[in-house]
């Protein structure tokens, strides 16, 4: 099968993820009706129209760009860190989330408000990763190479996480439970202002993250023949880590962190495709990572029932065996 | 002459007889405790199944203290020795029982001061006859200990409470209270009894607790007058999940005697619900009203907080009531301390929001409109 | 390429000082040296990785320090011992990315950059592996692609850093006959460090041997009469035989 035809199957497959992710849900809404309704069409129910609208859709452009995000983010890390091991979070963007937002929380609740808005969680994870990702950037400019880069950004992890269970283990029943609920992830309770930024900084990165393209397929020669041929990998590490903070920063603050997704898209597709020419890669991560979302999403609402499962619990219960499934069949990993 | 010896000797026998039996407490709606009491006037206290799936009792030998060797005869209870004057508490739903027996006096700590609003208690914690003794889950022992209670009423969600098996070990009787546990309102009520057995005051209880029953009898019976049934939701969206009460809980039993449809009761029973956000809209955006929306306090933090709140009837109608604006001094709710205690205050309230024209002058207790802004 | 009053090293240890001289286009240049003697520190001084502590290094009179990377990357191509390089790439992949430096942002190959690679594979002969991973080629051939590499990048001056490690004596021997050629029908200034110090002597055309006390800079058969290659290695223990131009063991046993 030829690069143009997996291409071919994954779009396809992708698209049927999105039709599948709008019509199925707890609630049923009839094929025809979806379609109607997508076409310009009133429904006479007007709740299932309002269902599809305002939260189906919203939900699946979220799952869309998300799962994009983070699969070319791990993509970015795993070349840079010349480490199949790294993925979106290596560099601590999960854990300084975490971290703000469960100080948010806590400190919400010492003022007596005992419900924190979306919007204030969203704000706490930002500046969280925003704090973190700073620290380690302004580490990067100090530190010669990648490994050591690395493993501060392990380090970071440990620290923040580590705050994060004393605060934790003060908390109330209450506090607990809001900050248990948001590190779950959550698609569907994403307002439109939260959405668009989401859509924007996503389309951003994406389109600036076209230039590294060449330097990441130069980093796999390692870095001293990378600087050999030309490419500054000074600015392309910056670069890189930039557009990494951007795209899993983003996504964290608005839907929680996203387990497993940034870290074997990238493997997957190196495997599916049987290269390393980021050419290919980058666009077939892209492209992996919102088929994934998608399909685990609509997995989580389990349609037909009311119940609804936490999406990171999905993301890694059909994630991993599949890695798994694939690496014994390849028996050799080349990094 | 013989047919009236026999009568007689009959009814003798018998009176003899039941006299000489123990006494069981008449309990008409509890289901998790019952009292048997002894000729020798020691009251035999069972808790049922105090957690969820627990299949445990536990019994306790309330003793008089003025006849303490009686405990002798007791070896194998938990003995608690009456009238009690040095208690701890740990849930708001305690308090009102306590108050109304006149016992405010006997209580000397409470998990959770913060959350009382009880006026009375208040005063009690302002001038340190009540200490604080920290979350129920992480109960300070050495406080707890430094108090001498004479015994502790607690609660657990499961059989583990590592500082409840320290203080009994310390040989501190603890009482697991289980109304939480009660599904009717009048059963929750009913516990004002429980708590008039530690203070040797069970007719001053019963006294209580008939007058709640009949009022709450008199509101359920006004409700069936009303010849509409208005429709109804309650509960709110945490992230995209919906948790409201089931078509058996203690809430949705006062939908239900308040003469009102609630709209998720076919949802399945019991306990919570929780519903995907799309259920939640397809059944319930139409209710004209919405009872209890969980925390909120306005239109705007619902809507700040989701906007899919805007889509539901009750809301763009503004027919939101909820109890989260009663709230005491030190920001406890009153509903969750005092509603379980009297249901026929809930019960009117209801029928105050859902059939206005059928209880005119009220002032609500719990419930008030959401604040417009 | 000149060097001028060169001394190199880390930080504020020089490592070897005092290097005035030229390699020369259309030449065979070997470094070599003792373990330790800083061989590698030049290599990555002239490749413009390592600053120098004194003096300079010129191409065509240009200051290297000067001189983008970018830019450099026209004139100069290096090829490390260290196989840092992911061996999940195919043959034609790695030899392609020799013509990074002439390609636009995305990397777009003309049809000029393709007939230069082909060149390259067939000059190596190792068109046949074009579409092969790299991890299925033996040392040799896996050698012999990353200088295709280097000769794709098309540059004057080609750098080597001890390019015969991995090698069977075979190999060996074959790698310096492809570096000579390249030196003199493509007039390449191919620039290697090695420990092969009897086949350098064979094959450079200039050698630079870098003792403690000072470098030396010749013509392999001037070195001999020089009797510089007697000072590399200590005399108890090794012997050099200007007839035979080969080391010699002295005798162990006494």
């Amino acid at each position: 099968m030829s690069k143009s035809q997996k291409f071919t199957i994954l779009t396809l497959l992708t698209i049927v993820a999105l039709i599948l992710n709008l019509s199925l849900g707890s609630v049923e809404i009839p094929f025809l009706d979806s379609f109607k309704s997508l076409l310009g069409t009133p429904l006479e129910d007007k709740s299932l129209e309002y269902i599809l609208w305002s939260y189906r859709i919203p939900k699946a452009i979220t799952a869309l760009f998300v799962g994009a995000s983070l699969a070319l983010s791990g993509l970015l890390m795993q070349t840079l860190f010349r480490n199949p091991l790294a993925g979106p979070f290596v560099l601590g963007i999960s854990s300084g989330a975490s971290l703000g937002v469960a100080l948010l929380i806590m400190g919400a609740s010492l003022f007596g408000i005992s419900h924190v808005s979306t919007l204030v969680t969203t704000l706490g994870a930002s500046i969280g990763s925003l704090l973190v990702l700073s620290l380690i950037g302004t580490i990067a400019l100090r530190v010669k190479d990648s490994m050591s880069l690395l493993i501060i950004g392990i380090m970071f992890g440990s620290i923040t996480a580590a705050v994060v269970s004393v605060l934790s283990f003060l908390s109330s029943k209450e506090e607990l439970q809001q900050f248990i609920y948001w590190s779950l992830g959550n698609l569907g309770a994403v307002d439109s202002t939260a959405l668009s930024i989401l859509v924007g900084i996503s389309i951003l990165s994406f389109t600036v993250g076209l230039t590294l393209i060449k330097p990441l397929n130069a980093l796999l020669l390692g870095e001293s023949n990378a600087r050999n041929l030309g490419v500054s990998v000074k600015n392309s590490r910056i670069l890189i880590i930039i557009i990494t903070g951007l795209l899993a920063g983003t996504s964290t603050a608005i839907v929680g962190p996203i387990a497993f997704l940034g870290l074997a898209i990238p493997h997957l597709c190196r495997l599916w495709f049987n290269t390393v020419d980021h050419k290919i890669l980058y666009p077939a991560s892209l492209i992996s990572g919102t088929l994934f979302m998608l399909i685990c999403d609509t997995i989580s609402q389990l349609p037909y029932s009311s119940a609804v499962l936490p999406i990171n619990a999905i993301t890694s219960i059909i994630g991993a065996p599949i890695v798994i499934w694939l690496l014994i069949r390849k028996k050799k990993m080349h990094f | 002459m013989v047919h009236k010896i026999y009568t007689i000797l009959f009814f003798a026998f018998s009176l003899s007889a039941t006299m000489a039996q123990d006494q069981q407490l008449k309990l008409y709606y509890a289901e998790h405790f019952k009292v048997n009491e002894k000729e020798d006037g020691v009251k035999i206290l069972t808790v049922i199944n105090p957690w969820p799936n627990s299949n445990i009792s536990y019994e306790f030998a309330l003793i008089p203290k003025d006849n303490e060797e009686l405990k002798a005869n007791y070896r194998d209870y938990q003995c608690i020795f009456t009238p009690v004057e040095r208690i701890v508490l740990s849930s708001t739903t305690h308090i009102p029982s306590v108050v109304d027996l006149d016992e405010v006096e006997s209580i000397v700590g409470f998990a959770g001061t913060d959350l009382i609003s009880s006026k009375e208690v208040r005063e009690a914690i302002d001038i340190g006859q009540i200490k604080e003794l920290g979350l129920n889950e992480k109960i300070n022992i050495e406080t707890a200990i430094a108090l001498h209670p004479e015994v502790i009423i607690g609660f657990s969600i499961n059989s583990s409470n590592k500082a409840y098996d320290e203080l009994e070990a310390f040989g501190i009787p603890i009482v697991l209270n289980a109304d939480w546990l009660e599904q009717s309102p009048l059963a929750k009520a009913e516990w004002v009894k429980f708590f008039g057995l530690f203070f040797n005051k069970e007719a001053q209880a019963q006294h209580i607790f008939n007058q709640i029953e009949a009022d709450y009898l008199e509101a359920k019976k006004l409700a069936a007058k009303a010849n509409k049934q208005p429709t109804l939701i309650s509960g709110s969206l945490y992230k995209d999940v919906w948790y409201a009460p089931g078509k058996d809980s203690w809430a949705a039993s006062f939908f239900k005697d308040a003469n009102a449809d609630y709209l998720f009761s076919d949802m399945g029973s019991s306990g919570s619900l929780s519903l995907s956000i799309e259920e939640a809209i397809v059944k319930g955006s139409t209710a004209s009203f919405w009872i209890a929306p969980a925390q909120f306090t306005s239109y705007q933090e619902m809507l700040d907080s989701n906007t899919h709140y805007g889509v539901f009837e009750s809301f763009k109608n503004k027919k939101v009531f909820t109890y989260a604006l009663t709230k005491g001094e030190t920001g406890g709710m009153l509903y969750f301390e005092l509603a379980a205690h009297r249901p026929d205050l809930v019960l009117k309230d209801l029928i105050y929001i859902l059939h206005p024209q059928l209880l005119k002058n009220y002032q609500p207790t719990f419930f008030k409109p959401l604040v417009h802004e | 390429m000149k060097l001028e009053n060169l001394h190199i090293g880390y930080d504020n240890f020089t490592v070897v000082r005092n290097l005035n001289l030229e390699f020369k286009l259309g030449s065979l240049h070997t470094i070599v040296g003792i373990n330790g003697i800083g061989k590698s520190t030049l290599i990555k001084t002239i490749c413009g990785e390592l600053q120098s502590i004194e003096g300079s290094v010129s191409i065509e009179g240009e200051f290297i320090e000067n001189i983008s990377f970018k830019e450099l990357a026209k004139h100069i191509s290096v090829v490390h011992t260290s196989r840092e390089e992911n061996k999940f790439l195919s043959v034609y992949e790695l030899v392609q990315m020799g013509r990074y430096p002439y390609l636009n942002w995305i990397g777009k190959l003309t049809e000029n950059d393709k007939q230069i690679i082909d060149q390259a594979l067939a000059l190596f002969e190792i068109t046949e592996f074009k579409n092969q991973k790299c991890f299925e080629l033996s040392d040799g051939q896996y050698q012999k692609v990353l200088i295709a590499r280097a000769f794709a990048q098309d540059t004057p001056y080609i750098i080597l850093d001890e390019p015969s490690t991995h090698l069977d004596l075979y190999h060996k021997i074959n790698l310096f006959k492809i570096l000579s050629n390249l030196a003199h029908n493509y007039n390449k200034c191919i620039i290697l460090s090695t420990h092969e110090i009897e086949r350098a002597i064979e094959l450079s055309d200039q050698m630079l041997v870098l003792l403690k006390d000072e470098p030396y800079f010749d013509t392999p058969q001037n070195l001999i009469d020089k009797e510089v290659f007697q000072r590399i290695f200590p005399s108890e223990m090794v012997n050099f035989n200007p007839h035979s131009k080969s080391f010699v063991l002295k005798d162990i046993h006494p």
